[in-house]
């Protein structure tokens, strides 16, 4: 008996040793292993999710439920897949006419990419697109209205998991819109909604309502990419700098279209 | 041996479908899967060995879908379990009241663990494996469902079980 509890517990062991060695070789492979396989049913409950959020669902199925006909039901869901394919497709070009609208197309090298998956609360969102696709890691993520989202942080071949700028893992180097005086400091995510920005000397004339960009960076990410606006200015005398809090123009990305920079 | 591998493939799909429906939820939701896990291991015989092999599963899948690297979930909820496993010498199970404590201990755990794993492996792994504080379903509303859910399965199989007598 203790004999056969310690061949389980070395298997067990094993079972683990394996699975964390997989941070070090293989592991990129077997994530996308599993999304590739979950993928499918991944959509089709997420679209169940986006029709049931959508109170039209809730309604319709309510109607096909009192006349309990089975036909009815699935073509009223037929349709509600394709009214939301519909949305979604609308919502595609909405974001890719605002793109060619504002010429950002011209400005950067974009490529149009779906989030697949999110954790807010973790900081990270999953994309559609990944190595096979062209993105390279540390490319930012923006919105067709030039709000900066996030950096992708891992590459897998056809995914690619995005850091959020709310995160608190990522920082970036950022400057407050003024005509008058150039000031740079560091934006930092601190989870939620919220965002900081630091290290700005003291005398700089910081007020709520200014815009915060991205500053030049090496190479990760281009100047001038929306970051936030200023929502209350943190001073004390005894430091030599001052803070911001600051409210972050993109927060929930629901199933927006987003932007890979894949030059600038 | 079929009903295990029917488990193993439940949680699995559990997962896949809860990151898919509940993406467009304006709130965050319960963990359904560790919630299922939680209440597989409670409602199992002590001797039987697969609860472990759940935990592990489930911590793998977590691993690959809720986060960045491999090992935060993979060692967490097998801790969890073995603390939930040696709590039934001395929290008893058939009251609802019990259930809903096991079930917050075995919350923290599992999050004080995850949390702690993950910054440990953070400071000598080359990638970022460093969790915040609210993880995933841990926000106040997400707790609060996990509670509500876990008391409806406790309800839901005593009833059932009466109704099966």
């Amino acid at each position: 008996m203790i004999k056969k509890n310690t061949k389980k517990n070395l298997i067990f062991s094993f079972a683990i040793l394996i699975i964390f060695s997989l941070n070090f070789l293989g592991g990129e492979m077997v994530k996308n292993c599993f999304y590739f396989f979950s993928n499918p049913l991944q959509k089709k409950a997420q679209q169940a999710g986006e029709g049931l959020g959508n109170l039209n669902y809730l309604f319709s199925t309510k109607k096909v439920l009192q006349e309990k006909n089975e036909e009815l039901e699935k073509e009223k869901n037929q349709l509600l897949w394709q009214q939301s394919e519909k949305i979604r497709l609308e919502k595609e070009n909405q974001a890719l006419r605002e793109v060619l609208n504002t010429g950002l197309d011209k400005e950067f090298e974009l490529s149009s990419v779906q989030i697949v998956a999110e954790n807010l609360e973790a900081g990270w969102i999953l994309i559609n697109k990944g190595k096979e696709q062209g993105l390279k890691e540390n490319s930012a993520i923006i919105t067709s209205d030039k709000i900066f989202v996030g950096q992708i942080e891992a590459l897998y071949s056809n995914r690619s998991r995005v850091r959020l700028l709310t995160s608190p893992e990522l920082s970036i180097k950022a400057k407050i819109l003024n005509d008058d005086k150039e000031g740079i400091g560091v934006v930092n995510g601190k989870g939620q909604k919220r965002l900081k920005l630091e290290l700005i000397p003291l005398e700089y004339p910081l007020s709520p309502g200014q815009v915060i960009v991205t500053s030049i960076s090496e190479g990760e990410y281009p100047s001038g990419l929306i970051v936030g606006q200023i929502q209350k200015v943190i001073k004390n005398n005894l430091e030599s700098f001052q803070e911001a809090i600051l409210n972050s123009f993109y927060y929930r990305p629901n199933s927006e279209l987003l932007f890979v920079i894949l030059n600038f | 041996m079929k009903k295990k591998i029917f488990w193993l493939i439940f949680i699995y799909l559990l997962i896949v479908v809860q990151i898919g429906f509940f993406r467009s939820f304006p709130i965050s939701v319960p963990n359904f899967a560790l919630i299922t896990i939680f209440s597989l291991i409670v409602f199992r015989k002590i001797e039987d060995r697969f609860s472990l092999l759940l935990a592990l599963w489930g911590g793998f899948l977590f691993d690959i879908f809720f986060y960045p690297g491999f090992g935060i979930g993979t060692l967490s909820l097998p801790i969890a379990t073995i603390v939930l496993e040696r709590s039934r010498h001395w929290i008893p199970q058939n009251k609802l009241s019990w259930f809903i404590a096991k079930l917050m201990l075995f919350f923290a755990i599992y999050y004080i663990g995850s949390n702690g794993i993950s910054l440990i492996l953070d400071s000598f792994l080359v990638q970022n494996m460093e969790i915040p504080l609210i993880s995933y379903g841990y926000s106040f509303y997400s707790i609060i469902g996990s509670l509500l859910f876990g008391g409806i399965i406790f309800v839901g199989r005593r009833q059932w079980r009466k109704i099966v007598r």
